[in-house]
């Protein structure tokens, strides 16, 4: 379909993977430059470009290289001479990007990329979990988890707004469920080129490496002290990395703002831009999740009511620059959070419980906190899961018993034949 | 016995075949069908998660909702909907799992008795049974050697279920594929509606 096509039809409705709505949102944010390496299950993100490309409907430079790392520090690069940059990847592909991810942060280069998200081996598994996902956390990027592929295609336009604001200069994530979204077709609305041009004009970048009178140095070397020189002072590595923290800190308010434009100009909003609430308005329970975990929760929420329970869901969409303040003031005055996590930190617990608690610390009459593990490398998450998981939540709360041990739904320990 | 009009809110679909056989396509074409008929808010289509290769015993899935967005990201358990592909693949375990009023589809020269008596089934199981295979070599509907069945079986579930109309089917293979190709689909399509032998 061309961009023209596009324009033509009031309500462009396609039927799309998650995938391929994130290759659309890349196609018509217009990025200049693509880098990628192939992994299952984000492979057909860069097949479809690279297909766009092809076709003439994306005036793009794809660039093919040898691995994940090189894809990344392609990106970096690309996105220092000032182009618009994206690059899609899942599970070991992130990871060998790990490297560079610090320096994109650091660099304050907006690329985004796409993460279909994936378990990390071993064991092997191609399946989903948000191990990926949560890896990147602590290197300085902004990250979002999708629960459909209309939020797939949506975010995708933010987060290039958000990452390329100059109040931010942050790269982004925008991550979905590997399969259960990045594999499954599903409706998405399209919008004409013209509105998203509009809401996403080009990029004006604050390097600008092809003129070389005002290349002031791009990842320099820098000392733990500040350095005083005639011709001007640098910044020790600590200012700089000051700098990033408060970008990260600065951004949600520019996050919020850029959701709310997309809203007021598309029609599609997601809560507050930072999480999005499911009758939630009487519940003092409240379930805590992301991605496909809470799109599986919203299946059971009636039922439990229908049970006599005053519960709600809460779906984290912002995981960093994590929302405490606004986590706090929702969650204060609750009575229990049950918390479901698609990733463990290993050796503690699963990794949106322990953010919570720690983002909760000091709340007068605390909310009494449960949280589970789901749905590991691919295992199905079931509504059953969710009701046991709240069950067994509550049961505790009753009895104020505090656990320290993880607890696994869904694990089928008894069907193993070789255990006792 | 004559078309059956489901009142389910949600439709669980699975098709079985092997892979190459065109299960995951004629999923898609299910979703995209009945989105467009307007009976249905939300539609979702996907393959087996994992890889599949050529030969292989596959499954791919439909879900279609008719007034609630589909948030539901589990497995299947139950169909409401099962179609065969390839009868060799379909085994007990596969029988069994359909839903208490389900449909059964199946490609096949023999009987809907057969399957009833074969997999035990309950009379509340419709079975819509066809010889596809032999359609599609008979007009030609041949792909690398192979009798292409995913979309002529379509008619079928078209029969069974009236709301997914020929037409909307029909209109979705048009758009995927070259005109002479979607001309034989949709006669095929139109000829597996009329052969339907349903119990």
């Amino acid at each position: 379909m061309t961009q023209t096509e596009i324009a033509d039809k009031e309500k462009n409705i396609k039927i799309l993977t998650g995938n391929y709505a994130a290759a659309h949102a890349y196609m018509q944010s217009r990025v200049g430059v693509i880098s990628a390496y192939p992994i299952t299950p984000q492979s057909p993100v860069v097949e479809k470009i690279s297909e766009f490309i092809r076709d003439g409907k994306l005036k793009a430079k794809f660039l093919l290289v040898e691995s994940e790392h090189s894809a990344a520090a392609a990106c970096c690069a690309a996105s220092a001479t000032g182009s618009r940059v994206g690059t899609a990847t899942s599970a070991h592909g992130l990871m060998l990007m790990y490297e560079m991810l610090p320096w994109a942060s650091g660099t304050r280069l907006p690329i985004v990329i796409n993460l279909a998200t994936r378990s990390c081996g071993a064991p092997w598994s191609i399946w989903d979990d948000h191990s990926d996902f949560i890896a990147a956390r602590d290197v300085g990027w902004i990250q979002f988890m999708c629960e459909d592929n209309q939020e797939i295609y949506d975010t995708n336009f933010q987060a290039f707004k958000i990452a390329e604001d100059p109040r931010v200069y942050v790269p982004t994530i925008v991550a979905y469920d590997g399969y259960l979204l990045s594999h499954t077709l599903m409706p998405v609305q399209l919008e004409n080129q013209e509105n998203i041009d509009a809401f996403l004009p080009p990029l004006k970048h604050h390097i600008n490496l092809s003129d070389i009178s005002q290349i002031k140095g791009v990842g320099p070397v820098t000392t733990p002290n500040i350095i005083k020189r005639e011709e001007g002072t640098a910044p020790g590595y600590y200012e700089f990395r000051y700098a990033l923290q408060k970008a990260l800190e600065n951004s949600i308010d520019v996050i919020k703002e850029v959701h709310d434009e997309f809203a007021e100009k598309f029609g599609r909003s997601y809560g507050n831009g930072l999480f999005k609430t499911y009758k939630t308005e009487d519940a003092d329970t409240i379930i805590f999740a992301m991605g496909s975990v809470s799109a599986q929760t919203r299946t059971v929420i009636e039922k439990l009511r229908a049970d006599g329970l005053k519960i709600g869901l809460v779906t984290l969409r912002l995981f960093r620059p994590f929302p405490v303040k606004y986590l706090r003031d929702f969650f204060k005055g609750k009575k229990n959070i049950v918390i479901f996590d698609r990733a463990i930190g290993y050796g503690y617990e699963g990794v949106l419980c322990y953010e919570l608690k720690a983002a909760l610390y000091g709340l007068q009459d605390p909310p009494f906190i449960k949280g589970f593990i789901v749905g590991l490398g691919g295992r199905d998450v079931k509504g059953e899961h969710i009701i046991e998981g709240v069950h067994r939540a509550l049961e505790l709360s009753k009895k104020g018993e505090i656990t320290y041990e993880t607890e696994f739904l869904g694990l089928k320990l008894d069907e193993l034949d070789f255990l006792d | 016995m004559t078309e059956n009009n489901t009142d389910w809110e949600t439709i669980s679909i699975v098709i079985i075949g092997r892979g190459g056989m065109g299960a995951v396509t004629a999923c898609e074409i299910i979703a995209e069908a009945a989105y467009l008929s307007g009976n249905f808010v939300d539609v979702q289509a996907y393959p087996t998660f994992g890889t599949e290769r050529r030969g292989t015993p596959v499954q791919a899935f439909a879900k279609l909702s008719r007034k609630e967005k589909i948030w539901d990201r589990a497995a299947i358990e139950h169909p409401n909907i099962i179609i065969v592909l390839d009868v060799t693949v379909l085994n007990e375990v596969i029988a069994s799992s359909i839903e208490k009023n389900g449909i059964f589809i199946i490609n096949s020269d023999k009987e809907p008795q057969f399957f009833a008596k074969k997999f035990n089934l309950p009379n509340s199981i419709k079975i819509i049974v066809a010889d596809i295979n032999k359609l599609a070599v008979e007009r030609g509907l041949i792909i690398d050697g192979a009798p292409m069945v995913n979309t002529p079986i379509l008619g079928l579930l078209s029969r069974s279920l009236t709301e997914l109309n020929l037409d909307n089917i029909n209109k979705v293979v048009q758009k995927r594929m070259s005109n002479e190709l979607a001309k034989l689909n949709i006669e095929l399509i139109q000829e597996g509606f009329n052969l339907a032998k349903m119990l």
